[in-house]
């Protein structure tokens, strides 16, 4: 594995940081020195955060110290390298573009000097890894947004974005899923809920995921809303 | 038996000691403001120390007993009344049939627990008993609990041994601004020496903007090397991330990741006392080891544990004697 650095954060938690950098082979290591921990059963280790370069452990210090748990992640990075590592989804986000708010995807296309159309096919064209999960339950954090749309934030966030909408902020695309304060353009709005507490897997998409986004008609929006906005992958 | 939410109060919840386990997924651990409040008052009651309970944030509910049950108090000094006679807090009382248990406001301090000796009949939510209302997790569907609201209670235990032992003494006077111990964060580095001297040699005040997410500090601007970003990492309690406006100060129910460097983080003997901290409230950072701040941890246990034995051992002598 790639080297990393370990240091507390407070006394009941600690940070394992890689080379700072947004890049699949460094979210590759994250992700295995995640699944390594989970795998291990430490006693004592409560939570695993995965983000795009770091992954802290919420560990019990009453019932392991920092340096036993050190330690622990040092013999785990040691282990080999296996050739199989478990593969992210594709997961298949239905979405009906340019709903809620019309007069976004229309400023996006503006801003790219493109049509509405070729804002959508650029869109949808793309494949879209998770590099992490965070910030709300279930928002991901997509990678690869393709240069053309890149469109600085609203000068004015809005104070409640529906659930469910499709954003383009800066360079980055995402979903909102739940209702939620937002400065993101949104193109678009899916019927699938990403995050639904009545679930028992209550957040949908996983870090190591990747998400192709396809455009639906009204009723076929309204046909997958119906049916709980339930999604097989 | 059951209790009877009358009055809602402010923000009144279940809550235990945290929802561990999906922060990977964004979802906040939330769970008790104060766990050391949480594990006091359900000691007094003789329960396991992350047994859920009744957190109350602001004014307090008013609850209505149909049974007889033993139930404690602790964290802000809060103004609590039984049959409208005033009663402490940090001290077990034994409630029965009809009782009238009212949370009034606090003079000082921002959250405190009921616990009792009894189960709730509610269920966990994700291995749960903590409420998150902005996720809608939660036993009561994630939300506050309403007047009217009923909980059965079960594994009822009516009394309890040496009631008149039961009291943690009264706590150190307050000092007008408070210390809190922190260890050095993972993103030190971001800032300048200077902007590290800014945080440690001077106090902050916690700003209106203070929820269960986090507490924002109003002080002097600290001194990045290149800018307060940092490319999103995960967050724990008691982290003080420094954004270009202010620091905050993360509470229980914080977002799992953040985009700004993190300076420092509240040892976890410290973490309690930080959560009761009200807008106005000045506080200086000391910075500690990790081998300070295990000591400390350490001599927190030692005092439950030591308490736990004198509320349940036979014999006469306490070491709890006023």
């Amino acid at each position: 594995m790639y080297e990393f650095v370990i240091k507390p954060c407070g006394d009941a938690a600690l940070l394992i940081q890689f080379e700072q950098k947004i890049e699949p082979r460094i979210l590759a290591e994250v992700t295995e020195i995640s699944r390594r921990i989970d795998e291990a059963h430490i006693p004592g280790v409560l939570d695993r955060i995965p983000a795009y370069a770091t992954l802290m452990i919420i560990y019990d210090p009453d019932r392991i110290s920092f340096e036993r748990l050190q330690k622990r992640i040092r013999d785990l990075q040691e282990l080999p390298v296996q050739t199989e590592s478990a593969a992210g989804r594709e997961v298949h986000i239905p979405v009906l573009y340019g709903s809620p708010y019309p007069e976004d995807l229309k400023h996006v296309a503006m801003h790219a000097g493109l049509s509405e159309e070729e804002v959508i096919g650029i869109h949808t064209a793309g494949a879209y890894p998770v590099y992490m999960i965070g910030f709300l339950p279930g928002f991901p954090y997509l990678g690869n947004l393709d240069s053309r749309i890149h469109t600085p934030r609203r000068t004015r966030p809005r104070t409640a974005i529906r659930a469910g909408s499709v954003g383009i902020g800066g360079k980055q695309t995402g979903i909102y899923p739940l209702t939620s304060p937002g400065g993101w353009h949104i193109i678009g709005l899916t019927p699938v809920r990403l995050y639904d507490p009545s679930r028992s897997e209550p957040v949908l998409l996983r870090s190591g995921d990747t998400v192709h986004f396809h455009a639906v008609s009204q009723a076929e929006f309204e046909s997958i809303e119906k049916s709980g906005g339930a999604l097989c992958i | 038996m059951h209790i009877t939410i009358r009055e809602s109060g402010a923000l009144t919840t279940v809550q235990d000691a945290g929802r561990y386990g999906y922060q990977g997924q964004g979802i906040p651990l939330s769970g008790a403001m104060s766990p050391l409040a949480m594990k006091m008052a359900n000691i007094l009651v003789g329960n396991p120390v992350n047994h859920p309970v009744i957190e109350c944030i602001g004014t307090g509910p008013e609850i209505e007993f149909s049974g007889a049950v033993c139930f404690a108090v602790c964290g802000g000094s809060f103004r609590v009344f039984l049959n409208e006679q005033p009663i402490e807090t940090n001290r077990t009382y034994r409630a029965k049939a009809a009782d009238l248990l009212k949370i009034a406001n606090a003079p000082r301090g921002r959250s405190c627990v009921i616990a009792f000796s009894a189960d709730f009949v509610l269920p966990a939510v994700y291995g749960s008993w903590a409420t998150d209302i902005k996720s809608g997790l939660g036993p009561n569907r994630g939300g506050k609990l309403q007047a009217g609201t009923v909980i059965e209670l079960t594994e009822v235990r009516s009394t309890l041994p040496n009631m008149d032992r039961r009291f943690f003494p009264p706590g150190t006077p307050d000092p007008g601004f408070t210390v809190l111990r922190v260890i050095e964060g993972p993103n030190a580095e971001s800032f300048s020496e200077k902007g590290r001297r800014t945080f440690y040699e001077n106090a902050f005040t916690v700003s209106l903007q203070s929820d269960k997410m986090g507490f924002r500090l109003e002080g002097p601007a600290i001194e990045t090397v290149q800018g307060n970003d940092i490319i999103s990492s995960g967050l724990c309690d008691g982290a003080i991330q420094v954004t270009p406006d202010a620091p905050i100060m993360m509470m229980k129910n914080h977002a799992t990741t953040g985009g700004y460097a993190v300076i420092a983080a509240v040892i976890s003997a410290d973490f309690s006392k930080a959560s009761q901290l009200m807008p106005g409230d000045r506080i200086r950072f000391r910075k500690v080891s990790l081998e300070e701040a295990q000591e400390a941890l350490r001599k927190q246990n030692a005092y439950l544990l030591a308490a736990e034995r004198e509320f349940s051992r036979k014999g006469i002598l306490g070491i709890f004697r006023k």
